[in-house]
């Protein structure tokens, strides 16, 4: 079985609320999600949209606003961001964790680690972010 | 979204209690309780995270700078109580071994 999740929001600090609700709602669907994967999933998910919402110049005037797609399947979780910012620029694979006393700079690297794979693509004038989470254990789930 | 319930103990202990997701909108608020704390003297803290659901780098972030202020003042920042979510993140990160949580407040210390 496979199921779908969207949301297209402004990239300001209140779409968080709307994005922890959204994965509330695939938990609801899929109650046999272990709990780890739920939580490195989640934790990835919030990140990038932070960094988004943090970092995230207008292409032109006004608001960034971007797009959230969430899949699950039985084996895999995937989230998809597109946003219209100007572009990002950065290279995922290469985030790494800063000094254990930094008090910034973690948000990629601890998306990337709690993650199976991790993109990042400049497509059509978007930034597109694609996160994927192979579900280890799984319980209870056809 | 969040709240921070603040208690000082009888031994000079302050307990910072965050209630609710500790990330880019709510860590600021954390950097001003433990500073505020910090002013009125009480230099040794317990971030107590049972009631907190979720944590991000922002809210990470913040932790390490009460560590930081904490022992820059002469004392200390520990945690307790964290959520499965937070001891994931910490280990994640490896947070854990700068900031390794106790079970309760009062094993903090």
């Amino acid at each position: 079985m496979e199921s779908r999740f969207e949301l297209e929001s402004a990239a300001e600090p209140q779409s968080l609320d709307a994005i922890h609700q959204l994965l509330q709602k695939v938990w609801d669907s899929a109650p046999g999600i272990d709990l780890m994967d739920r939580i490195r999933f989640e934790t990835a998910v919030i990140e990038v949209a932070s960094n988004i919402i943090e970092h995230s110049t207008p292409a032109e005037h006004g608001t960034v606003r971007f797009t959230l797609e969430v899949q699950n399947t039985p084996d895999l979780l995937q989230a998809e961001f597109q946003d219209d910012a100007r572009a990002a620029g950065v290279d995922p694979g290469a985030a790494v964790m800063p000094d254990e006393l930094a008090e910034s700079g973690r948000g990629l690297a601890l998306a990337k680690v709690a993650l199976d794979q991790f993109g990042y693509a400049r497509d059509a004038g978007r930034n597109r972010w694609t996160l994927l989470c192979r579900l280890k254990r799984r319980s209870g789930a056809s | 979204m969040i709240e921070f319930v603040i208690d000082k103990l009888s031994d000079g202990i302050g307990v910072i209690r965050p209630v609710g997701r500790l990330n880019m909108v709510s860590a600021p608020q954390l950097n001003s309780a433990v500073a505020g704390l910090i002013d009125e003297g009480t230099v040794r803290l317990v971030v107590d995270l049972s009631g907190t659901d979720f944590i991000d780098s922002s809210g990470l972030g913040a932790l390490i700078s009460g560590l930081k202020k904490t022992r820059q003042s002469g004392g200390d920042l520990r945690l307790a109580s964290p959520t499965a979510q937070i001891t994931a993140v910490l280990e994640l990160t490896s947070l854990n071994k700068v900031l390794r949580p106790a079970s309760s407040v009062a094993e903090a210390y």
